[in-house]
């Protein structure tokens, strides 16, 4: 069970596709899960927020606990974004789940290679997204321990 | 010779008659030698000390065809003895002269001339005579005519000559490669062996049918060759040089020179030529032209002959280079398809992987959003919530449509693994997947004992699935699904048969039916993305198999699968494969 309970366990979103964030969100609101989800739109932002550089050197907000990191994303790829989370001493140690629509097995090994915590692929039916969605989770912020950040 | 001596008064009867016996004996003894000399089959020819001639024999006046003469002298100026380079030999040199010096002369030959006036090579041996006390009282030659002989000998040298000569080209034509090489073999040999001071190929341009010129050429300069050209219309009206494959031999001395002839040895400015045609195939491809440009010899029947043999030996060699060059080329055309088609292939992996992810992302929205539609509004009325359904149905069907192209274009350009598949069992697992159908419609599954296949499993996994599924699909509802599956193997292949008695398809569509997208059945009647079957073919060929079907609509239907069975003879292939190459590196050193 959660250590800290007084924040809430924050979520990062990278996902580039406005309709795909709005259907994830939605599954995320489904299972009222009211931790605050932070949507960062490219690879770059990403790595601007998780870094606090660029347009967000001067972010004081706690590091997430979560990120669902989508593959396919403008400007830097998700998975160097991934290589890089994993490659700093800090980051490293949140939770990593790639959450793309990609199956290629070139992808899955690439990903799982770079150090992801988990692999998921995002299922075409809506029921089945907010299943999936309910169980990553439920997994990672609740019955995980999640590490200090 | 006197036969009779008168009786002197004083002489006694016996010295009288041995006297008489001598002469007798004498004479007989003479008469005798003139006999043997007559018949000599040489020449003989008798001299005294001072070089009178004494006697010729029959033979010898019938060689030199003529009565004697009375004197070596007169002989000589006769007979205009003179060497072979054709310098006179005075009277003094000759056999007899030098006999009469003491000399003992062997095997002397030089030539004559008759007073018919030909010409003759006579061997000549000549020795001193001696009387008893050692005195030269003259010389005895014997000589015969050895014209024909020498002449025989000389034409078999010729011969030999040619034939080394043509020894020679054959060996440079077969090992030259390029067709200037083969040029210049031949135009130097041919010019020694004919012995001209211009050879010269002229090959068919088939653009403009002209016979151009071609170096390298001997006797001609590479900077005017462009000069030397025949046109084949020009060539086409001597019918000999054209349809025979006889050479053709020109000289200005001839008594009739046509029109086309004179055009030829003028156009090589040459005194005379030789010509004969390259043919191959029944097409000629060129000429080769030898001649002089000054004083010459005629061209003999054996010069002809050797041309007649060089010609097709050249025209051979000429057209496998021209073969080896064609395949050259094709070979190197077909690597740069095969990097071209490798290029596009990685292409079309890059395009499909794209294509099916980014026609997936809309689906995810269509889907979603209705989804969170129905579930906004709780008080949908039945025909909209019916119409929502139908959207997400569709979008499941095309997510699926998408699924199955992705998986058909990678299967079209996977290279299949080899591995023993122990196809009975396969066949097992296929089954099972569909047990509960099968179970469903009380099917009847008789599975045979099946040969093992050399194959890719995970490929043949889904042909085997395909086949069963369609099986069930397309059965008839009056009647329990029965499925047969039987397998034979015949020399390298194996022949799975899966036989059903559903309701078969008419065979005027066998072919359509493995196509994509074409199915004979409506959209709804029947589950299916109208792939199956095309993705099926296309693993099975690329395993080197063969797939067909026969049925007959309301009965049942049976499909043939033809894959290569394991063994001996794939793993030998790669091991040839592999000798030839390596084999190839050595020659190649």
């Amino acid at each position: 069970m959660s250590q800290n309970t007084a924040l809430p366990l924050a979520i990062v979103l990278v996902e580039d596709n406005p309709d795909d964030e709005e259907l994830t969100l939605a599954a995320l609101d489904e299972y009222r899960l009211r931790n605050p989800v932070v949507v960062l739109r490219d690879g770059q932002e990403a790595i601007d927020y998780l870094f606090r550089q660029g347009t967000y050197a001067q972010r004081t907000s706690a590091q997430p606990h979560l990120i669902l990191l989508d593959l396919k994303l403008p400007k830097v790829d998700g998975l160097e974004v991934l290589r890089m989370i994993k490659a700093d001493s800090q980051l490293r140690r949140i939770p990593v789940v790639v959450l793309t629509s990609s199956r290629e097995e070139a992808d899955v090994i690439t990903g799982y290679d770079l150090g992801a915590n988990s692999y998921i692929v995002k299922p075409i039916d809506f029921e089945q997204l907010i299943t999936t969605v309910r169980t990553i989770g439920s997994y990672w912020l609740i019955v995980n321990e999640h590490p200090p950040v | 010779m006197p036969t009779e001596l008168q009786p002197s008064e004083d002489a006694s009867t016996d010295s009288m008659n041995r006297y008489n016996m001598l002469v007798l004996t004498l004479s007989h003894q003479a008469a005798q030698l003139q006999t043997v000399v007559a018949s000599f089959p040489d020449g003989v020819m008798i001299v005294d000390h001072l070089g009178s001639i004494l006697h010729m024999n029959a033979a010898g006046q019938e060689l030199l065809g003529d009565a004697p003469s009375t004197h070596i002298q007169e002989h000589v100026w006769r007979y205009h003895p003179h060497t072979l380079a054709g310098d006179p030999i005075p009277a003094e040199e000759i056999p007899l002269a030098r006999a009469l010096r003491g000399e003992r002369v062997v095997d002397h030959e030089y030539l004559l001339q008759r007073s018919d006036g030909t010409t003759i090579r006579v061997n000549v041996s000549a020795n001193p005579v001696y009387d008893q006390e050692g005195v030269l009282i003259g010389a005895v030659s014997i000589f015969r005519d050895v014209t024909e002989r020498r002449q025989q000998e000389a034409e078999r040298v010729q011969r030999l000559r040619e034939l080394e000569g043509l020894r020679e080209i054959a060996q440079a034509t077969a090992l030259a490669r390029k067709e200037p090489a083969i040029y210049g073999v031949l135009v130097v040999r041919l010019a020694r062996l004919l012995q001209t001071d211009l050879c010269v190929l002229l090959m068919r341009d088939d653009q403009d049918d002209m016979f151009k010129a071609c170096v390298p050429a001997y006797g001609i300069d590479d900077t005017a060759i462009t000069h030397y050209t025949l046109a084949f219309e020009v060539v086409s009206q001597i019918p000999s040089l054209v349809e025979t494959d006889r050479p053709l031999v020109l000289d200005v001395r001839d008594s009739e020179i046509s029109e086309v002839h004179g055009h030829i040895l003028r156009s090589f400015g040459v005194q005379n030529a030789i010509l004969v045609r390259l043919e191959t195939r029944g097409r000629i491809i060129g000429l080769i032209v030898a001649g002089n440009k000054s004083a010459h010899q005629r061209f003999t029947e054996s010069d002809v002959r050797l041309l007649q043999t060089v010609a097709p030996q050249a025209a051979l060699a000429i057209e496998n280079s021209r073969l080896y060059t064609q395949a050259r080329h094709i070979s190197v055309e077909a690597q740069v398809q095969a990097r071209h088609l490798a290029r596009i292939n990685d292409e079309l992996d890059a395009f499909t992987y794209s294509v099916s992810h980014d026609l997936r992302a809309p689906l995810r929205a269509i889907n979603g959003f209705t989804q969170l539609l129905e579930r906004s509004l709780p008080d949908i009325p039945e025909r909209a919530r019916h119409q929502l359904t139908r959207i997400r149905v569709n979008v499941e069907k095309m997510s699926n449509l998408i699924d199955a192209l992705l998986t058909f274009s990678r299967a079209g350009r996977q290279v299949p693994e080899k591995a023993s598949i122990d196809t009975t069992a396969m066949m097992r697992d296929a089954l099972q997947l569909y047990a509960q159908d099968l179970l469903t419609c009380q099917a009847q599954v008789v599975l045979n004992d099946l040969p093992p296949v050399l194959g890719d499993a995970r490929l043949l996994e889904q042909v085997f699935a395909n086949l069963i599924s369609n099986a069930i699909r397309y059965r008839r509802m009056e009647e329990p699904l029965s499925i047969t599956i039987s397998g034979t193997q015949t020399g390298g292949m194996v022949l799975l048969v899966i036989r059903d008695n559903g309701s078969g398809f008419d065979m005027r569509y066998h072919d359509k039916i493995f196509q994509v997208f074409q199915r004979l059945h409506t959209d709804e009647s029947v589950q299916g993305t109208g792939i199956g079957l095309a993705l099926v073919r296309k693993i099975v060929e690329r395993h080197g198999g063969r797939i067909w079907a026969e049925a007959t609509p309301g009965k049942g239907a049976a499909f043939f699968v033809e894959l290569p069975a394991p063994g001996q003879p794939q793993e030998n292939q790669d091991e040839s494969e592999h000798s030839i190459a390596t084999g190839d590196c050595a020659g190649g050193r």
